[in-house]
């Protein structure tokens, strides 16, 4: 095996396929920073052009696009909130924090530095691992994965730690949703009300921008605010975020291991290893209070997570001939165009050399997409200095586009707009997003996975006493569980002892629930943010309304299920439960809490600008308004353009221009992107 | 800026974008009055034309004008079987509509995934039928028509040309011993077999009627994978006695895996070309094979345009992919990938819809008691 390495060098370091895996980076790098469209439709994309060129140049190309996409979706997660790909969705909670607080440079140095070496443990544990893996990887089942998923959504009690309650109802309301659509276990559609859209359920990307980019952004056009609170640090902040990587070997190591152990489980669902790496990282640290305000771990974790579940989802496709992820079903389907076996048979003499090649490939382009983010950092910080009149209307555009881009329709952007406004109501509400996420994400998987391991039990839940299954559920949830608990008591304990000290509204939230003006911790890694955004803006009023439509949205699904045959209605049926005794819990709480004078009507009301939020909501539903008279090519440049002079001030020929520009730029950018460059035809508008 | 500033603007700014708008409104115009008077200017077609010279004025009615854009709508994510082969085709379309029209006509892939096909399909159903939409899709567009409610009946939708076929066939465990699908059917009563199938219950559920009509009971417990390699993955950890599926799709497996499964028996009506070896269901003794290999043996791949393409035009987009299809190093890539069989031109496909519609129609009870 070994012998083959000096021969796949010195292909490599051929002229053609070096310039081949350069351009495979700088393509996969530029999908990845546009939400929605991502590595895998990339390659898809791309795999037509090799469909002429030799193995040895053709799959060095397509892993370099691979690599190329894994560390540039964190630069808009950290940069503008807005996660290009579900993977990336977990690095906003501390990047984009540390932008706001002018760090930006600092997160994408401690991103880069993540990505690479996550990468190489990634691509080191696959070398390890390929020759004794295939056991291993038979012996994980449906029941097995359902376990772990299982496990994941107990991830959820930790998460919600400091606000356990609403942290809950958050999760189960995204496990609820997620049962919307076809369920492929036993093939019937859900929920779906005859709708060929509703019939797949909701998409990730849509649902994840809507949830974390859209509410921010409103936030910055309520305030008329740049994303950088304090001016960015430029020089030598990517340095420091560097060493900052090399300062944390246990970060970087837990979330490394985390996303090659998720990411080697075919069909598991990568999204959830980078979320998996930052609760973990969170639940680990001595002060766990600095994450959601800068921590730099809470990049460093799911970043090396992110990179070095590409390596591991090879394992199964070289072990076994399985792809591991949707990048390398993609790859496998090149292999067949190119009458390459996949499996084992790719370790056999014949084929090693272009593993080795691969291999290589994939280390070059990580270390490649790291260097051009680290060189790149410097001039892309500033891009948060930016008046929020350029850079709105840019994020927004971005943030509709790339799901259009996804789904092919309008679908996907009414779906980004809706959960954009669940995710002001959730903020308004103080009521935390990543755990309506994680239930989003692993109900499906939890669920499709217990269904097929009872249709191979023929119809028994024996399986669930199996050793296995039981230890892995035993093992990983009793502590998610136990452990919060034990924490909150605690937290109670010292809470009690110090209540008289503490202002009305914190005691239920611990620091994550501190009012807005409380002065900032001291600790030299929180960023001296205005706000929290998952709790500042509580609103007790806004609460009870959330909390209602959630009951009677349960209660709707839950009548529904009964029309439903018993495997289709038992996920959904068992979460209508849980939430709404959750509802029960929360309002019983609210209750006791206001009876014993603890809770104050309207406790946090005011600090939510709802005028603001309001006349921000408005610019975004002028957007798809906008897409749907004019077309989205021509709808946005007009858009960016009005949305330009309305908030730049005095109207003078310059500003007009200046406009005009922006315009101009927004047309050029989506044209040259999704029509160019992606071949994806934008449609065109009632009038245009 | 005072308000009344900003609306003067952006009234300007409206205004100029409409003037545009018209200007290229009219420059429209003034492209289809020159087409008109080039029209008016050409002589009148010969009615007592040879055939040749028929063709040659059929070919002339396709409708295409210079600079027309083919879209085919594959109805699935990118990456796929279909997608693939899509992209592989469009150039070499684009080479033979230019040769044969003598247009600068262009070819464009574009995915539109969703509801197993269904949103892409009815998006083609309800464009223009000039020619100028298609969709890439499978039996699909017979089967979502006969068990869901959709927006197009695949009768009244305008067949093109069959790019290929892809046999089905089972897989099954070695240690299991049985030799063909009549032994599995009686070996089933004593023991209900477990059988994987990424998402082919229906095909299941009329298989288990045609093989009961020929007098093999065929009993089993369905367990649904979302994909070839998942199905896989469950053989070999011995969760499934058997399973079906596309044949082209388990060679890979097969062959890295001979200790662990193995062909059973292909559902095509002739042994296929990739895996010679494995004997036809119309080998075995079964009244009912030729019903089954003629209804379920294979995966279609179609490009269906939406109802009232003219014949002229369809034989335009016929000829361009069947010639296509000749593409040697098109036909080389594609039987790498498993797909053996040649394109059959749009009467072909045609029948082949009529076949597939009157079988899910007569058994759309029991399939739907299986799903």
């Amino acid at each position: 095996m070994i012998e083959s390495i000096p021969e796949a060098l010195g292909v490599l370091a051929s002229f053609d396929v070096l310039l081949l895996i350069v351009a495979g980076t700088t393509v996969g790098m530029t999908a990845a920073l546009l939400p929605g469209i991502g590595g895998s439709t990339a390659l898809a994309i791309l795999i037509a052009l090799t469909f002429t060129m030799p193995p040895t140049h053709a799959f060095p190309f397509l892993v370099a696009v691979m690599g190329g996409t894994g560390f540039a979706g964190s630069i808009t997660s950290i940069l503008l909130n807005l996660p290009g790909e579900g993977v990336n969705a977990a690095t906003t909670l501390d990047g984009y924090p540390m932008a706001r607080s002018g760090r930006a440079g600092e997160a994408i140095g401690a991103s880069a530095a993540a990505s690479a070496l996550g990468a190489l443990f990634g691509v080191l544990v696959l070398v390890a691992a390929i020759p004794v893996v295939r056991p291993l990887l038979l012996a994980v089942g449906p029941a097995e994965v359902f376990a772990l998923s299982v496990a994941g959504i107990a991830l959820i009690s930790s998460v919600s730690r400091g606000k356990m309650i609403p942290g809950l109802i958050s999760g189960a309301a995204g496990l609820l949703i997620s049962t919307v659509g076809l369920n492929t276990a036993v093939g019937t559609p859900r929920f779906d009300y005859g709708s060929r859209f509703l019939f797949d359920g909701f998409p990730l990307v849509p649902v994840i921008i809507g949830l974390f980019a859209v509410p921010e952004l409103l936030k910055l056009i309520a305030r008329k605010e740049s994303i950088s609170v304090t001016p960015p640090e430029t020089s030598r902040g990517a340095w420091k975020g560097v060493k900052a990587v090399l300062q944390r070997p246990a970060t970087l190591l837990r979330g490394s291991a985390i996303g090659v152990g998720i990411g080697v489980l075919p069909g598991v669902g990568a999204a959830i290893s980078t979320w998996v790496a930052y609760f973990v990282e969170k639940n680990t640290s001595s002060d766990p209070s600095r994450f959601g305000h800068g921590a730099i771990e809470g990049v460093i974790a799911p970043e090396a997570s992110n990179d070095s579940k590409e390596g591991a989802s090879l394992i199964p496709l070289f072990a076994l001939g399985i792809p591991g992820s949707i990048s390398t079903a993609i790859l496998m389907g090149a292999f067949a165009i190119h009458g390459i076996p996949s499996g084992r048979q790719m370790l056999e003499q014949e084929n090693i050399g272009l593993v080795w090649m691969m291999i290589f490939a994939l280390i070059l382009s990580n270390i490649l997409v790291s260097s051009l983010g680290l060189v790149a950092a410097r001039p892309l910080v500033r891009l948060t200095a930016l008046p929020v009149a350029i850079i709105a209307p840019i994020i927004l555009l971005l943030s509709l586009s790339g799901p259009y881009a996804t789904t092919r329709t309008f679908y996907g952007v009414l779906v980004t707009v809706a959960f954009g406004l669940l995710g002001i109501v959730m903020v308004a509400t103080g009521y935390p997003r990543p755990p309506f996420v994680i239930g989003f994400i692993l109900l499906p998987i939890a669920e499709r996975n217990f269904l097929v391991a009872t249709q191979v039990h023929r119809g028994s839940f024996g399986f669930l006493l199996d050793p296995a299954v039981l230890s892995i559920l035993i093992v990983a949830v009793l502590p998610m569980v136990v452990l919060p608990l034990v924490r909150r008591r605690r937290a109670q304990r010292g809470d009690a002892r110090n209540r008289e000290s503490l202002p009305a509204g914190a005691a239920e939230g611990g620091t994550g629930n501190l009012p807005p003006g409380s002065p900032p911790a001291p600790d030299a890694e929180r960023s001296a943010l205005p706000d929290d955004p998952e709790a500042a803006y509580s609103n007790r009023g806004a609460e009870f309304v959330w909390l209602g439509l959630l009951g009677l949205w349960a209660l709707w699904f839950g009548a529904e299920t009964f029309r439903m045959g018993a495997d289709a209605a038992l996920f959904p049926r068992l979460t209508v439960v849980v939430l709404l005794v959750l509802l029960v819990a929360r309002l019983g709480g609210a209750w006791r809490a206001r009876a014993s004078g603890q809770l104050e009507a309207g406790d946090g009301a005011g600090a939510f600008p709802l005028r603001g939020i309001v006349y921000a909501c408005l610019w975004l539903v002028a957007l798809p308004v906008a897409f749907l008279a004019l077309g989205i090519l021509v709808g946005g440049a007009v858009y960016a353009f009005v949305f330009y002079m309305a908030h730049r001030g005095r109207p003078r020929v310059a500003t007009a221009l200046r406009g005009v520009a922006l315009g101009a730029g927004c047309w050029l950018g989506l044209y040259s992107v999704f029509e160019r460059g992606l071949n994806i035809r934008l449609p065109t508008g009632w009038f245009f | 800026m005072s308000r009344s500033r900003v609306l003067g603007l952006m009234a300007f700014f409206v205004a100029l974008t409409l003037l545009l708008a018209a200007c290229a409104s009219e420059d429209e115009e003034v492209d289809a009055a020159d087409d008109a008077e080039e029209e008016e200017e050409s002589p009148e077609p010969d009615t007592e034309e040879g055939p040749e010279e028929q063709d040659e004025a059929a070919a002339d009615d396709h409708g295409f004008e210079d600079g027309d854009v083919i879209t085919i709508v594959v109805p699935s994510d990118p990456g796929g079987g279909y997608d693939t082969i899509g992209r592989q085709l469009q150039p070499l379309i684009e080479e033979e509509l230019a040769d044969i029209t003598g247009l600068d006509l262009s070819v464009s892939v574009e995915n539109m995934p969703g509801a197993a096909h269904r949103v892409g399909t009815e998006y083609v159903a309800a464009a223009e039928p000039d020619g100028t939409t298609m969709v890439f899709t499978a039996v699909l567009i017979v089967s979502n028509y006969v068990l869901q409610d959709v927006d197009y009946d695949p009768r009244e939708m305008t067949p093109i040309v069959d790019v290929g076929t892809l046999p089905r066939g089972f897989v099954i465990r070695p240690e299991l011993g049985l030799e063909t699908l009549v032994d599995v059917a009686a070996h089933s009563v004593e023991e209900p077999l477990v059988v994987g199938t990424p998402g082919l219950e229906a095909e299941m559920a009329v298989l288990r009627e045609l093989l009961q009509e020929a007098g093999h009971e065929l009993q089993y417990d369905m367990v649904s994978y979302e994909g070839v390699p998942e199905s896989a993955t469950a053989l070999l950890r011995g969760d499934v006695d058997l399973a079906l599926a596309g044949a082209a799709s388990w060679v890979p497996f097969i062959e890295d895996n001979p200790e662990d499964m193995q062909f059973l028996v292909s559902l095509g009506c002739e042994r296929d070309e990739g895996i010679e070896d494995v004997p036809s269901i119309t080998e075995e003794d079964i009244d009912t094979a030729d019903a089954i290999c003629g209804s379920i043996g294979g995966q279609q791949r179609v490009l269906v345009g939406p109802a009232g393409i003219p014949p002229a035009t369809v034989a335009v987009l016929e000829e361009a992919i069947l010639r296509a299809g000749e593409d040697e190093a098109y036909v080389e890539q594609t039987r790498e990938a498993g797909q053996w069989a040649p394109m059959r031109g749009s009467e072909e496909l045609r029948s082949m819809m009529d076949t597939s519609l009157e079988t899910y129609e007569a058994y759309r009870e029991e399939i739907l008691e299986a799903q």
